[in-house]
């Protein structure tokens, strides 16, 4: 009752009419409320799609590793490797979108040649079509040119980790098994190896230069002591520490022949 | 010119494959492989106990060198159990069989109350004898006789002898008071030497290691006290109005540095024997604290607020003016010059926590040497500096702990209750 009175009151003092803007306003209001609504609730934009982040596992100890992507996501086995070429070549764009457009022409080239290369024997052929045709190979020379370059660039094996001056295979989460680096494993596993406290010498300035030849499966095959150091117990050490590095894993697939120089400059003080 | 880029270029060529060799510079493991066999019977009398407690403490000491890596006892085979005392007798391939490079051996008597221990420390590689002691002492000086051939073989190894036949001193306040004790230096045997009933603080041994030096409140005052420890004869050396602290034996001689505040300001001090004044060292407004000598006694390490915060400070004796040599850090305490000179270390307050540091007496190469929870205090040398001691609470109670002096193998000594701190390590015995 008193409710009705008040609004009855509010018209006459309105001049007893309602203002017709107010169901402007009102409808306006209705209007970006439901826009906020379905735009937060999600049913006006495109679902995005998000891709996870690569995750990097980089040894923080610097130590080569005998695989060093085995962490990462796109760390792949060998036969992947073809799919890395297609993000270097296009660096900037994000991975998703591109590589779809890429996989249909894979697929074309191999009619095509037959298409251009039908038509050529009949002269009748429109001039429309032949320009087609030759377009069509101009792109399979250029797309055949671009897989010859980055395979290059994949023989060379000079990719590194983003930021990263650290060569294949090290520390930098980079690489393949592949791509370790002998020399760096080798130095790490012979001082490892190498067992001699700084109170059994004579002296700290002691060097022994070894050679060590190792077969393409990694098998230790031979070591010559080429210069010793002349402290028994120092090139007694230095053997040992080679009997013990007789294997190298992953095998090389190639003859290691490394000389190896051995002495104590870090203990001198 | 081009009769020398010719030679240059050959040059070159000769020394590329020079640099493609791999170089190692340092072994990875430096640890000596060492056996560490059980006292055998040297007259077939069998006391099993005795052997073990030998070997127990004669593990310690070698475990906190940090230069052995033990071989494991199970893997020992028939050499083991021989007595082979003379270099023939002793199995040396079997040894080194099990990667040995050190080996251990000796045998006990125990006749009369007399014990005879006969321990080697044999070279396997060179199958020969480095040190052989014979000890004869009684049965409760069994541990002596294992510190003292832990420091034998150290001598055998490095050149200088170790450090497990001294004493370290410290205050506890397990008895309900703060009171001075000693221990050996694995932390056995702790022994209260003072009964003040009141504060005692700052231990410090005089050059022979029979008398130590300390504050104590017994008489209200901060007073300076010198007890020998043999005879158990305790003097008060100062008793000066205001503070008598931080007392501390000259290298060499009698003299003793300490802070005295009878004039109202705390200044350094050195006294004779007899507990004169015969200098005084600084003058300055601020407060000037924790003096510590240097080996060769012509200089004083000490602390000052002269330049605002507390920071270390270096001071000859023979006068002149201080000369800063800690840089970093706001609150750098209690230094303590290492026996070879090479080094001072400190604590230093960073956020609410202290820890313990290293300097160069040239200020160079500072380092910190300890991390991780609670504060690590007043660190002073062994006394062939390989060795640093000092207090931390990182355990709830205040404790006293040890440490190699790169800041490895930190390990802690007192037990029982009470807080423990302020250690002192004594010289040789």
């Amino acid at each position: 009752m008193s409710g009705s009175g008040h609004n009855n009151r509010w018209r006459r003092q309105a001049g007893g009419r309602r203002d017709p803007r107010l169901a402007a306003m009102l409808g306006y209001s209705f209007g970006l409320h439901l826009l906020l609504v379905l735009l937060f609730g999600g049913w006006l934009l495109p679902r995005m799609q998000h891709s996870k982040p690569p995750v990097y596992v980089v040894d923080l100890v610097n130590l080569p590793v005998k695989n060093p992507q085995a962490g990462r996501p796109d760390g792949a086995p060998k036969h992947k490797v073809k799919a890395r070429p297609k993000a270097k070549a296009k660096p900037v764009a994000r991975p998703k979108p591109k590589p779809k457009p890429k996989v249909k022409p894979k697929v074309k080239p191999k009619s095509r040649p037959k298409a251009v290369s039908k038509p050529r024997p009949k002269p009748k052929v429109d001039y429309r079509k032949t320009e087609s045709a030759i377009e069509k190979l101009r792109r399979k020379r250029e797309r055949e040119e671009l897989k010859r370059k980055l395979a290059a660039l994949e023989a060379q094996d000079t990719r590194r980790a983003p930021g990263s001056k650290a060569p294949l295979g090290e520390t930098a989460g980079t690489g393949s098994e592949a791509g370790v680096s002998y020399r760096t494993w080798l130095q790490q596993a012979y001082k490892s190896a190498w067992s001699l406290s700084k109170y059994q010498v004579r002296s700290l300035d002691l060097k022994a230069d070894v050679e060590v030849v190792y077969d393409a499966r990694g098998f230790l095959r031979d070591y010559t002591v080429m210069k010793s150091s002349g402290d028994r117990r120092f090139d007694d050490s230095i053997t040992q520490a080679i009997r013990r590095v007789d294997r190298l894993e992953p095998p090389p697939g190639r003859t290691i022949r490394e000389i190896i120089k051995f002495n104590l400059k870090d203990l001198q003080e | 010119m081009t009769r020398l880029i010719l030679p240059l270029l050959l040059l070159l060529v000769l020394v590329t494959p020079a640099w493609s060799a791999i170089e190692i510079s340092a072994p990875g493991q430096q640890q000596i492989p060492l056996a560490l066999t059980v006292l055998q019977p040297l007259d077939g009398g069998r006391n099993p106990a005795l052997a073990e407690e030998f070997n127990q403490v004669l593990s310690w000491d070698l475990e906190l060198t940090g230069l052995f890596s033990r071989i494991d006892p199970r893997a020992f085979l028939a050499d083991a159990g021989r007595l082979g005392l003379l270099s023939i007798d002793v199995d040396f391939a079997e040894w080194r069989l099990l990667g040995a490079e050190m080996l251990i051996k000796g045998g006990y008597s125990l006749r009369g109350g007399q014990l005879v221990v006969e321990a080697r420390l044999f070279d396997v590689r060179a199958r020969r004898l480095l040190n052989g002691r014979r000890y004869v002492g009684k049965p409760g000086d069994v541990r002596r006789i294992a510190h003292a051939f832990a420091d034998q073989i150290l001598k055998s190894l490095t050149g200088s002898l170790g450090p497990f036949s001294s004493r370290l001193a410290y205050i506890s306040d397990q008895s309900g008071r703060k009171e001075l004790y000693l221990m050996e230096v694995d932390g056995h045997k702790p022994v209260r030497i003072t009964n003040h009933r009141s504060i005692v603080l700052n231990p410090d041994f005089s050059a022979d290691g029979r008398r130590v030096i300390f504050t104590s409140y017994r008489a209200g005052n901060p007073d300076l006290y010198q007890r020998d420890i043999f005879s158990g004869r305790e003097s008060r050396l100062s008793a000066r109005r205001g503070l008598n602290v931080g007392g501390r034996f000259a290298p060499r001689d009698d003299r003793i540095a300490l802070t005295l505040s009878k004039d109202g300001n705390s200044e350094i001090y050195l006294l004779d024997g007899n507990g004169g004044i015969s200098k005084r060292l600084t003058r300055y407004w601020g407060i000037d604290i924790d003096p510590t000598w240097s080996p060769d006694g012509d200089r004083i390490a000490f602390v000052s607020n002269r330049r605002g915060n507390p920071h270390i400070f270096l001071l000859s004796t023979d006068g002149g003016d201080p000369q800063r040599l800690t840089l970093n850090g706001k609150y750098n305490v209690t230094p303590a010059w290492s026996p070879k000179g090479d080094w001072i270390a400190f604590s230093r307050k960073e956020g609410s926590l202290f820890d313990i540091y290293l300097i160069r007496p040239d200020g160079s190469e500072e380092r910190r040497l300890t991390f991780g929870p609670g504060n690590k205090e007043h660190p002073r040398w062994s006394p062939d500096g390989r060795f640093l001691v000092y207090s931390s609470d990182e355990s709830g109670r205040k404790a006293i702990y040890l440490m190699r002096a790169d800041g490895s193998g930190s390990v802690k000594v007192s037990g029982g209750s009470g807080n423990c701190n302020h250690p002192a390590w004594s010289p040789r015995w």
